[in-house]
């Protein structure tokens, strides 16, 4: 509701050309604008199944292999996905899963882990969410997705990025809990998708860098990228993460993200 | 005797199930893996029983055959030990042996499944549906392969689940070439039920979700899984009771900004005793410490136990604290350290675990358990010379 509302404001400003507020807000509403629209191209793909193949990168340049599989069902309007990520490899942690229930803006999202060693599901703490997700540089709160109700906006004007025109936008997560208090974001103008985010922390701080490409577009309007790497910058430490082609309208149901699904995944 | 018929039971459940899985999966996802484990224990003090030995080696195998239809799955999970000393411990089940897929509006499992509950980290009163297997481990959760059928269903009020659990499983024990062993008469065990080990249990878990809160409430009815053991002076040993109990089970965990808080509480009508067993404790955890990616957790729960017999539990009124490194490293390197300390006897136990990856395939664990101080009635008081430290090396495929 407060979406829309806000939504039709801005798009009713850009269309009729009239500057909305200060300096500040116009920047703000623009910033919004961009990533309201990303999720609005992106909505109404149901579901959707991917593998991933994650090489992790020590400080000292070891590397290590994982191998997991994500699935995705879309939430109803106005509320969060929920996301389940089951390790297949290495195989003493093959069956490891994450699940996450998204909650939009200032809520915390639900955040479950099944490690089969313990045969126990286990709630994540809500400000523990900045923990490495089985030795990854990806965070739990990396892996519950970003709606645009969870953040605000400013944007700070064009830059060019390996040669492309970007947007660049600064975000500010809204939930109390996050564990960043800044994404710089680098926007595709086209796709409306991040191709580069720096992510500070509390501290205000560059924590990590994010970098994806090899965007696909599904089903006409769906995009999906098929490298992600994201460097943790004070250590050097990264993973970068390759996935399948991504699979969608696979009929994956509710009961397959509760919390009492998450055991004996493994195979 | 025994053990031989439970054995042809399950070769005839096997074959219906393998046969049930092969005929309905054409050409659809399957695959084996599994792991092979070469384990030494080394117990440094003199064995309190005579025929016991310094330390024993074994060698133990748990194949894994997954294959999957759509929502057709099946399971099968073979285990095998063959222990140097206690021919208690060389021992076989089927972990798993099942079909799963969706019917009727319902979520069914039937065959041999595994089903834990709980929620805590060091005692789970509400886990009831399997079987410890004991001979494995007296503080993991290892539990024996348990027929049933399960039908789950998630609805708007919560998921509710009811298992039939026909065939019942003897928990395991070490015999007395074992280390680790108790004074029990665990070959002549005494049912209530005239059924024996065929009285058909049943078990109902209702769980839902408030927010950043999970609640469970759960039923049992049938053949208690833990034995009572009473003294018996003219055997010398203690008798091994599998009493017919109710009890009804909870099971609470929430999240409060860096804490995890969890409970478990059972309340149980058996024969002898009306007793409540509960856990209840917070963990936190401190993530990517000093740079690193490492986090520690820290654990601290009160375990109580009502029940009079005092030989059948571990955890009567304790305090149990923990703590647990994850280098979140390459090869996932893993120390923990727990001590459970008895707030009403003089009595104390720990261990020490450390696992790592070698390469892809392989990997090490170390553990290191004590006992140093045990009082007299309770089980660790049979144990107080047989701390240890075991070596494990597995090897996936």
């Amino acid at each position: 509701m407060r979406r829309s509302v806000k939504l039709t404001i801005g798009l009713l400003a850009l269309a009729l050309g009239w500057p909305v507020g200060a300096g500040a807000d116009r920047n703000a509403d623009r910033g919004a604008e961009i990533f309201s629209a990303r999720d609005r191209l992106d909505e109404g793909f149901g579901d959707q199944r991917v593998s991933m193949q994650l090489t992790l990168r020590s400080a000292n340049g070891r590397t290590a292999e994982r191998r997991t599989r994500m699935q995705l069902l879309e939430g109803p309007p106005g509320q969060g996905d929920k996301t389940l990520v089951v390790f297949d490899a290495p195989p003493d942690i093959a069956g490891t899963a994450l699940l996450t229930h998204e909650a939009l803006g200032a809520a915390d999202d639900s955040q479950w882990l099944y490690l089969p060693a313990y045969k126990r599901v286990k709630r994540i703490a809500a400000r523990d969410r900045s923990g490495s997700f089985a030795g990854t540089e990806f965070s739990y709160e990396d892996l519950a997705g970003d709606k645009f109700e969870d953040f605000t906006y400013r944007f700070v004007g064009e830059a060019s990025l390996r040669g492309q025109q970007v947007y660049r936008v600064d975000r500010m997560p809204i939930a109390p809990n996050s564990e960043y208090s800044r994404q710089e974001t680098w926007v595709d103008p086209d796709t409306h998708q991040i191709l580069q985010a720096y992510l500070y922390d509390k501290k205000g701080r560059h924590l990590k860098t994010l970098e994806t490409g090899d965007w696909v577009r599904y089903r006409g309007n769906y995009w999906r990228p098929r490298t992600l790497a994201m460097t943790h910058v004070p250590s050097g430490r990264a993973t970068l993460l390759k996935t399948s082609e991504y699979e969608f309208g696979v009929g994956l149901k509710e009961k397959d993200f509760s919390p009492e699904a998450l055991s004996g995944l493994g195979r | 005797m025994k053990k031989a018929r439970l054995d042809t039971r399950y070769a005839r459940a096997l074959r219906f199930a393998l046969l049930a899985g092969l005929a309905v999966t054409p050409g659809a996802f399957a695959d084996w893996g599994g792991w092979i484990e070469l384990e030494g224990r080394w117990f440094p003090d003199t064995p309190l029983y005579p025929p016991q030995s310094d330390g024993d080696a074994s060698v133990a195998l748990r194949p894994e055959y997954r294959t999957q239809a759509g929502d057709l799955s099946f399971a099968l999970l073979p285990f095998l030990r063959v222990d140097s000393e206690d021919r208690e411990r060389t021992h076989a089940d089927l972990r798993e042996a099942n079909v799963k897929f969706d019917a009727w509006g319902l979520s069914w499992l039937v065959g041999i499944g595994q089903e834990s509950w709980g929620v805590a980290e060091s005692y789970h009163p509400v886990d009831i549906v399997n079987q410890t297997d004991f001979v494995e481990d007296i503080a993991t959760d290892e539990k024996l392969g348990q027929p049933m059928i399960q039908a789950k269903r998630l609805t708007d009020w919560g998921t509710v689940q009811l298992l039939v659990l026909p065939g019942f499983r003897e928990r395991t024990f070490p015999g007395e070439h074992g280390r680790l062993y108790l004074p029990i008469d665990f070959e002549h065990p005494i049912y209530q039920s005239p059924q024996r080990e065929r009285h058909v249990d049943w078990a109902l878990r209702w769980a839902k979700t408030f927010g950043t809160w999970d609640l469970g409430l759960s039923y049992f009815w049938g053949t208690r899984r833990d034995p009572r053991l009473e003294p018996d002076p003219a055997k010398g040993l203690a008798s091994v009771y599998y009493d017919l109990i109710h009890q009804v089970g909870l099971d609470l965990q929430g999240a409060v900004g860096n804490w995890t808080f969890k409970l478990e509480y059972i309340y149980r009508d058996t024969p002898v005793q009306r007793y409540s067993a509960a856990v209840a404790g917070a963990e936190y955890t401190l993530y990517g410490m000093a740079d690193t990616a490492a986090d520690l957790s820290l654990y601290a729960e009160y375990t109580y136990n009502g029940t009079d017999n005092t030989l059948a539990t571990l955890y009567q009124n304790d305090l149990f604290t923990g703590a647990r490194f994850a280098f979140n490293d390459l090869q996932s390197t893993e120390v923990q350290l727990g001590v459970l300390s008895d707030l009403e006897q003089d009595s104390l136990l720990w261990r020490l675990e450390g696992s790592r990856r070698l390469g892809e395939n392989w990997k090490l664990r170390l553990t290191l358990q004590g006992f140093p101080r045990t009082a007299p009635g309770e089980p660790a008081y049979y144990w107080r010379k047989d701390g240890y430290a075991r070596l494990e090396l597995l090897r996936y495929f």
